[in-house]
């Protein structure tokens, strides 16, 4: 069988949940590279250089991978987001601290990488979680580029996705893709 | 659901742009303070703010206003549809409000996490092209800057143009942002992406939403 091959990569502070939602969306085992965090950052481990898993449907094979969170990986991003069709940005909904971050972080990539960008407000099943139409004011965003979800839930992760290919005008009425418009994923 | 947060990572400067569009009450709590100050916002404006268990007089307010602004701890919520007990003694709008609060924000209350990165590009907003309602040092800034954000422009880039230092030049990009005169540049707006790809995200959509 001849792979056809579309690139998307997952991004937004430490502890958004990227290697969770990867997880969700991917069919097979994800590659983690994961170490023990070696400074407070709320949780244990850590992406320290990325994560890697890819979906399946039919002969479409979808690559996604997860950059590190932590700024001092930056330099990671640039060569990540080579040949990516989408960038879905994280950021969790109960840590308002972690916004300033995540906004200096997403306008580098809006600024920098002319593909859709959907953000995820993740953890919305906590009692306490910012809503995502506030999370889009804050980020100067439109509603329809920032959406709530729960990095575990497959359905979830899939409706981001979508989002990502509405926001390149497919499947939404009057529909406008253009025709040779979608960067070419690695072979 | 609630807008919540500290004021150590997330500065009032930041709160009022989201709930200028609000009708309710933020409350912040200082912990030098026993007492808990409640801006309430409505049609655009905030129309009172409370401490002390009294709604304050236009001139005091303004005072809690500053403090509040230089502050680096406490914290906040807000309430939806909540308003002021008694009759509104003020209506300042966000708007200007946000403009006269970014004049007075110094380099000492902006954290470096709140600063663009080097690499992120900026333009002009619309406001900014109009150089209305800047300071004057800002609007000093701005006329020099003002052909570079045109089209669009990194930190980095701009402060070799001007031959400044990035670290100022990030502060001024975050008061003139902060006051609505620039933006991120969205560079889907100036370069579209190209590749071969063709019908492979309709064929994604399809087997998404199973085939429909």
């Amino acid at each position: 069988m001849v792979w056809q091959r579309l690139k998307l990569v997952v991004s937004g502070p430490v502890g958004a949940g990227k290697t969770t939602f990867i997880q969700s969306l991917c069919d097979d085992s994800v590659v983690e590279t994961d170490e023990v965090a070696s400074e407070e950052i709320g949780k244990e481990k850590t992406t320290v250089a990325m994560d890697f898993g890819r979906a399946f449907f039919g002969d479409l094979e979808l690559f996604v991978f997860g950059t590190p969170g932590q700024e001092r990986f930056s330099f990671a991003w640039d060569v990540l987001m080579e040949g990516a069709f989408g960038l879905v940005f994280l950021v969790a909904g109960d840590r308002p601290a972690s916004f300033p971050a995540a906004r200096r972080m997403l306008d580098y990539f809006v600024s920098n990488f002319a593909v859709p960008v959907v953000v995820g407000v993740t953890r919305q099943d906590l009692p306490r979680v910012w809503a995502s139409e506030d999370v889009a004011a804050y980020l100067r965003l439109s509603p329809k580029e920032v959406l709530g979800l729960n990095a575990t839930s497959r359905a979830d992760s899939r409706r981001a996705l979508l989002r990502v290919l509405e926001l390149w005008g497919v499947g939404v009425e009057g529909e406008s893709a253009a025709e040779g418009t979608v960067p070419k994923a690695p072979q | 659901m609630p807008v919540f947060g500290d004021l150590k990572d997330f500065p009032l400067v930041e709160v009022l742009p989201l709930l200028a569009f609000r009708r309710g009450a933020l409350h912040v709590a200082m912990p030098e303070s026993s007492n808990v100050v409640t801006l309430y916002f409505d049609q655009q404006a905030i129309c009172g703010v409370r401490a002390e268990n009294r709604l304050l007089d236009p001139l005091d307010a303004l005072l809690v206003l500053r403090k509040l602004l230089a502050a680096k701890q406490g914290v906040f919520w807000f309430e939806q549809d909540t308003a002021p007990e008694g009759p509104a003694k003020l209506a300042w709008p966000v708007e200007q409000l946000l403009l006269e609060l970014a004049k007075e924000t110094d380099e000492s209350v902006v954290v470096s996490q709140e600063l663009p990165d080097p690499a992120t590009r900026f333009r002009l907003t619309e406001r900014g092209k109009q150089d209305a309602d800047v300071s004057l040092s800002e609007s000093a800034f701005l006329r020099q800057a003002q052909p570079f954000l045109e089209e669009g422009i990194s930190v980095a880039e701009l402060a070799k143009a001007l031959q400044v230092s990035g670290s100022f030049l990030a502060v001024q990009l975050h008061r003139l942002r902060v006051g609505g005169f620039v933006e991120p540049a969205r560079a889907r707006d100036q370069k579209p992406a190209s590749g071969p790809e063709t019908g492979l995200l309709r064929k994604l959509w399809r087997a998404l939403t199973g085939g429909q």
